[in-house]
C-alpha cells in the first residue's frame, strides 16, 4: 500500500488547544482529558494553523514528520484522548472540517458601551443577580471575614430602611434577582421592627439575614418568631471554639471558618447532621494550611468536569463575583468589598452597574495577570476569588 | 432540545415581557393605496380581519400607550432608559400620517424611561409629501421594493398599474434632499416571486441605492382553497432560486445572511454549536437546565406588541388576528397576563410530545400560531426532524463551510441575531 505524502490533523470543536511559554496542553472538554507537553518550534507552528478561524480546525501534516517519534507521539496522544483525527490527504476536498471553540457573544461589554452612547440601558440590569447590604455592623465577629466570607463586618454607620428599601426597589427591574442578603447585627439597628417588616412585605424576594453568633444567641427568642414567619438566617459562628449549640430550627445555615485542618475534622464531624458551609480563613499566618488544603492540586483539575461553556465562562467573566454588588453601612457600592467603591446607594443602579461592567474590575476580572497568564492551566482553573485577593497572590495553586 | 426541560410560560413571563417590551407596533389604518398581488390581504390570504380601509383612533392607540407607560414609570429604575421602538404598519401606514403625528407628539412627551425610536414599513407611494416630517423624526424607513420595473410587476396600484416609476422617483428625491438621513435610516425589504429573482433584486437595489435588501419569500400559510394552484405558479424557493444562478458563490458573498445556506451556517454557530451565548447570563447559567419552551414560537411581546386597527393586541403582526391576546376598546386595557399564559400554553401543550422527541433545535422553523390548523386537537407539526436528518442537515452546513471558510471569521466577527 502506498503511504500518503501528507495528512490531516483535525481537532473537534470540544477541544481547546492552549500554549505557555515552554509546555503546552490539549484539552478534550467532550470527555474531560488532556495532556500536557513541551513544545517547540514545529508544535508553535501547528497552534498557529489550528488557531485561524478560515483552516476550520486542522492543519496538513506531512508524512515525513510522523516518522519523528516526538511529532507521532504527540499525535496519538492527541488521537488517544478523542481530541483529533488523523486521515490521509487525498486531495482538496479530503480536508475535515470542524468550528475551533471561539466564543460568540452575541451582547458583550462593546454593544453595551454602543448602547450607551445612544443612551440606552440595553438589559445590564439582567445581569445583577444578587445584592448584600451591610445594614449595620457587628463588632463581635471577626474584623476580616467580610472580605473573605459572607459575614457581617465591624462598623460604627448603618443604613436606613428606607434607603435600604429603595435600592431593592430598583434592583428589582432585574428579573434574575434572586437573592438579598441583609448582614449586620439587625437586632440592635434602631429600626430593626421596620426592617422585620420589610423583609416579610418583601414575599417576592428571598431576604436572608446574615449575623453573627453573638447576636443570634443573644436575641434567640426573636429569631425564632422571625424563622416561624420563615425569615431566613445565616449565622457566622466560631465553632467548635464556640460551643453554644447550634442547631436546625428553621433550616438556618452555619458557616464556620475554617484556619486549620483541625478545625476542619471538627466540622466535618458535624456536617451530616446540620446545615454547614466550611469556608477556608486566612488569618495571615496559616499559609501552609492553604498550601496543603485550598490551593489548587493536579487532581482538582484532573477531576474537574469541565465544558465548554465552563471554559468559555472563565475566558470571559469572574463567576465568583458577577452579578453580585455589596453596599456597606457607609453607603458605599461595591461589586466586591475588596475592590473600590462604583458609587453610593443613592447613585442612578444604572450608573453602578454600567461602571462595573465596562471597567471589569471584578465581574470581569479574569487570570491575565502573571504567572497565571503564561500558565497553561489557567483556563481550567477556577476563576480569582477573594482568597487571591486577600493573599494577594493570583497564583493559589501547587501547579509546575 | 432538551428532552427533558420543556417547559410552559407562566404569567410572570408574559408580564416581564411587556414590562420589558423593546418594540411597539401599531396598525395605523387596513387602508393601501397600492393592491400587490401577493400581500397578506389580499385574496391569496384567509385569517385576518377584512379589509374595510378603517383607521386607528389616537383614543385606542392612547389608551394602550397609558397602560403600558403606567406600568414602566411604577416599577422602579428610573436610572434605566431602555430603547423602544415605536413602528407604524398598514395597510400603507403613510395615509394616516396625522395619527403617526399624534403618536409621536404624544409618546415624545410622556414622562417614560424609554429612549424612542421610530420606524416603519412603507410603499414609498406617499414618501414626496411625508419626508421632512419622517426626516426630522429620524425615522427608520424600511421601503418595499422588489427590484427593477419588471420585477416589481406584482405591486400594483388598485387600477392595476405599475408602482415602480412613481416609487423610484420618491425614493431619489428623498435621497437628494436628505443624503445623510437616507444613509443611516432608510432600507430595502424585497419579496421574492416568480417575476424576480434573489440575483435580480440584489444587483437591482444594490447597484442602484448601495444597499443590501432583505429578501422574503411568500408565506405559505393561510392560503385560500382555491387559491393554492395561483400561489405555487407565484412562489418561488430562495435556496432553490440561489443555486440555479450562473455566479451562485459570487451571489451568496454578496447577499451573506440573506443566502439560506449561510443564515443556516449563522444559527448553527450561534445556536447549536456550543460556541454561541446571548449575553454574560446565557453564558453563566445553562437555559437548557432553566428550560425551553416547545417550537420556537416567542414567547409572548417578548419581540413586539402589535395593535391592529381594530383594537386587538397581538404579539406580532405576521400572524392571523384569531390569536389576539387582549384588546383595547372604549372602556380600557384589556390584557389580562394569565389567560395570555393559558391560552398560549394550551396550543404549546399540543406539541410537548412531538418536542420531545424532535432533534430539529436550530433548524425549527416553527411558529405554532402559522400552523394552519393548530386549533385542531390532533395537529401534527410539519418541520418534525429526527436525529438522521439532522445530522445529514449539520453535515450539508460544514460541506457548505468548507467551501467558504471565511464566513466562520464572518459570522463571529460581524454577525448578530436578534433573539
Amino acid at each position: 500500500m502506498i503511504k500518503p505524502h501528507s495528512y490531516w490533523l483535525n481537532l473537534n470543536s470540544d477541544t481547546f488547544f492552549w500554549i505557555g511559554q515552554n509546555k503546552g496542553l490539549i484539552y478534550n472538554t467532550g470527555n474531560n482529558r488532556y495532556f500536557t507537553f513541551g513544545i517547540d518550534k514545529y508544535i508553535t507552528t501547528i497552534y498557529k494553523e489550528l488557531s485561524e478561524p478560515d483552516n476550520l480546525y486542522s492543519v496538513k501534516i506531512d508524512g515525513s514528520d510522523l516518522e519523528k517519534e516526538h511529532i507521532r507521539e504527540w499525535i496519538d496522544n492527541i488521537i488517544s484522548i478523542g481530541a483529533g483525527d488523523l486521515t490521509a490527504n487525498t486531495g482538496p476536498d479530503s480536508r475535515p472540517a470542524s468550528l475551533p471553540p471561539i466564543l460568540k457573544l452575541l451582547e458583550g461589554v462593546d454593544d453595551i458601551q454602543e448602547m450607551h452612547s445612544r443612551q440606552q440601558a440595553g438589559k445590564i440590569i439582567s445581569y445583577l443577580h444578587e445584592v448584600t447590604l451591610h445594614i449595620n455592623g457587628d463588632n463581635s465577629v471577626h474584623p476580616d471575614y467580610h472580605k473573605q466570607l459572607l459575614s457581617p463586618m465591624r462598623s460604627e454607620d448603618d443604613l436606613s430602611v428606607g434607603k435600604v428599601a429603595e435600592f431593592i426597589n430598583n434592583c428589582k427591574g432585574s428579573e434574575n434577582l434572586g437573592m438579598v442578603n441583609l448582614a449586620g447585627d439587625i437586632f440592635s439597628h434602631p429600626e430593626f421592627a421596620d426592617f422585620r417588616q420589610w423583609i416579610q412585605q418583601e414575599s417576592t424576594l428571598p431576604v436572608t439575614v446574615i449575623i453573627g453568633a453573638d447576636s443570634f444567641f443573644k436575641n434567640i427568642t426573636t429569631v425564632g418568631s422571625m424563622i416561624a414567619d420563615d425569615i431566613l438566617f445565616t449565622v457566622l459562628t466560631e465553632y467548635p471554639d464556640d460551643t453554644r449549640k447550634i442547631t436546625n430550627i428553621g433550616n438556618i445555615k452555619w458557616i464556620i471558618p475554617v484556619r486549620s485542618e483541625r478545625d476542619y475534622e471538627k466540622a466535618a464531624r458535624i456536617s451530616d447532621n446540620y446545615n454547614i458551609e466550611k469556608r477556608p480563613f486566612f488569618t495571615g499566618n496559616n499559609l501552609d494550611f492553604f498550601r496543603r488544603c485550598v490551593f489548587v492540586e493536579e487532581d482538582d483539575l484532573r477531576n474537574a468536569k469541565l465544558t465548554k461553556r465552563d471554559i468559555f465562562a472563565r475566558q470571559t467573566l469572574n463567576s465568583n463575583f458577577f452579578g453580585r454588588l455589596v453596599v456597606l453601612p457607609d453607603g458605599t457600592v461595591h461589586a466586591n468589598v475588596n475592590h473600590p467603591a462604583l458609587g453610593r446607594i443613592e447613585d442612578p443602579l444604572y450608573d453602578i452597574l454600567y461602571k462595573e461592567i465596562i471597567t471589569g474590575t471584578s465581574w470581569r476580572m479574569l487570570r491575565d495577570r502573571m504567572p497565571c497568564r503564561d500558565c497553561i492551566y489557567r483556563w481550567m482553573c477556577p476563576p480569582i476569588s477573594n482568597y487571591e485577593l486577600v493573599l494577594q497572590k493570583p497564583d493559589l495553586c501547587n501547579l509546575s | 432540545m432538551n428532552k427533558t426541560h420543556l417547559v410552559n410560560v407562566n404569567p410572570f413571563t408574559i408580564e416581564n415581557n411587556i414590562f420589558h417590551l423593546e418594540n411597539l407596533v401599531f396598525e395605523v389604518t387596513d387602508a393601501c393605496n397600492l393592491n400587490c398581488r401577493y400581500c397578506s390581504f389580499s385574496e391569496f390570504y384567509t385569517g385576518y380581519d377584512e379589509r374595510q380601509g378603517k383607521f386607528l383612533s389616537f383614543d385606542i392607540a392612547r389608551k394602550l400607550i397609558d397602560h403600558l407607560a403606567g406600568l414602566w414609570k411604577n416599577n422602579g429604575h428610573r436610572s434605566f432608559q431602555r430603547p423602544l421602538a415605536v413602528g407604524f404598519y398598514g395597510g400603507e401606514p403613510l395615509l394616516n400620517l396625522s395619527l403617526i403625528r399624534e403618536i409621536v407628539d404624544y409618546m415624545q412627551n410622556l414622562d417614560i424611561p424609554r429612549v424612542l425610536r421610530f420606524g416603519m414599513t412603507t410603499n414609498a407611494m406617499l414618501l414626496d409629501r411625508s419626508m421632512d416630517y419622517l426626516v426630522e423624526k429620524q425615522f427608520d424607513l424600511l421601503i418595499s421594493l422588489d427590484g427593477d420595473r419588471e420585477s416589481n410587476g406584482h405591486r400594483v396600484d388598485h387600477a392595476g398599474n405599475n408602482s415602480h416609476d412613481r416609487v423610484m422617483a420618491n425614493i431619489f428625491a428623498l435621497r437628494e434632499k436628505y443624503p445623510e438621513y437616507f444613509d443611516r435610516h432608510v432600507r430595502f425589504n424585497s419579496v421574492l416571486h416568480n417575476k424576480n429573482s434573489v440575483e435580480s433584486i440584489h444587483k437591482y437595489i444594490y447597484g442602484t441605492f448601495g444597499k443590501s435588501p432583505s429578501i422574503g419569500t411568500l408565506s405559505p400559510s393561510g392560503i385560500r382553497a382555491d387559491k393554492r394552484e395561483e400561489f405555487r405558479r407565484t412562489y418561488k424557493n430562495k435556496h432553490y432560486d440561489i443555486r440555479q444562478t450562473d455566479n451562485c458563490g459570487q451571489l451568496i458573498e454578496n447577499i451573506y445572511l440573506e443566502a439560506p445556506e449561510v443564515y443556516e451556517l449563522g444559527k448553527y454557530v450561534v445556536f447549536e454549536s456550543g460556541n454561541g451565548f446571548r449575553d454574560y447570563n446565557d453564558l453563566m447559567y445553562d437555559r437548557n437546565v432553566t428550560g425551553v419552551i416547545p417550537t420556537v414560537t416567542c414567547t409572548p411581546f417578548t419581540k413586539k406588541m402589535f395593535l391592529s386597527v381594530n383594537g386587538k393586541i397581538l404579539p406580532c403582526e405576521k400572524i392571523d388576528h384569531v390569536f389576539a391576546m387582549g384588546n383595547v376598546d372604549s372602556a380600557g386595557v384589556n390584557l389580562d397576563s394569565v389567560k395570555i399564559a393559558e391560552l398560549f400554553n394550551g396550543y404549546l401543550r399540543k406539541f410537548i410530545g412531538q418536542c420531545s422527541v424532535c432533534d430539529a433545535g436550530f433548524l425549527c422553523p416553527v411558529c405554532i400560531f402559522h400552523i394552519d390548523n393548530v386549533k385542531d386537537d390532533n395537529v401534527n407539526c410539519p418541520s418534525f426532524i429526527t436525529t438522521q436528518s439532522k445530522t445529514e442537515a449539520v453535515k450539508e452546513i460544514m460541506e457548505n463551510l468548507k467551501r467558504r471558510p471565511h464566513f466562520y471569521k464572518r459570522i463571529l466577527v460581524e454577525t448578530t441575531f436578534k433573539v
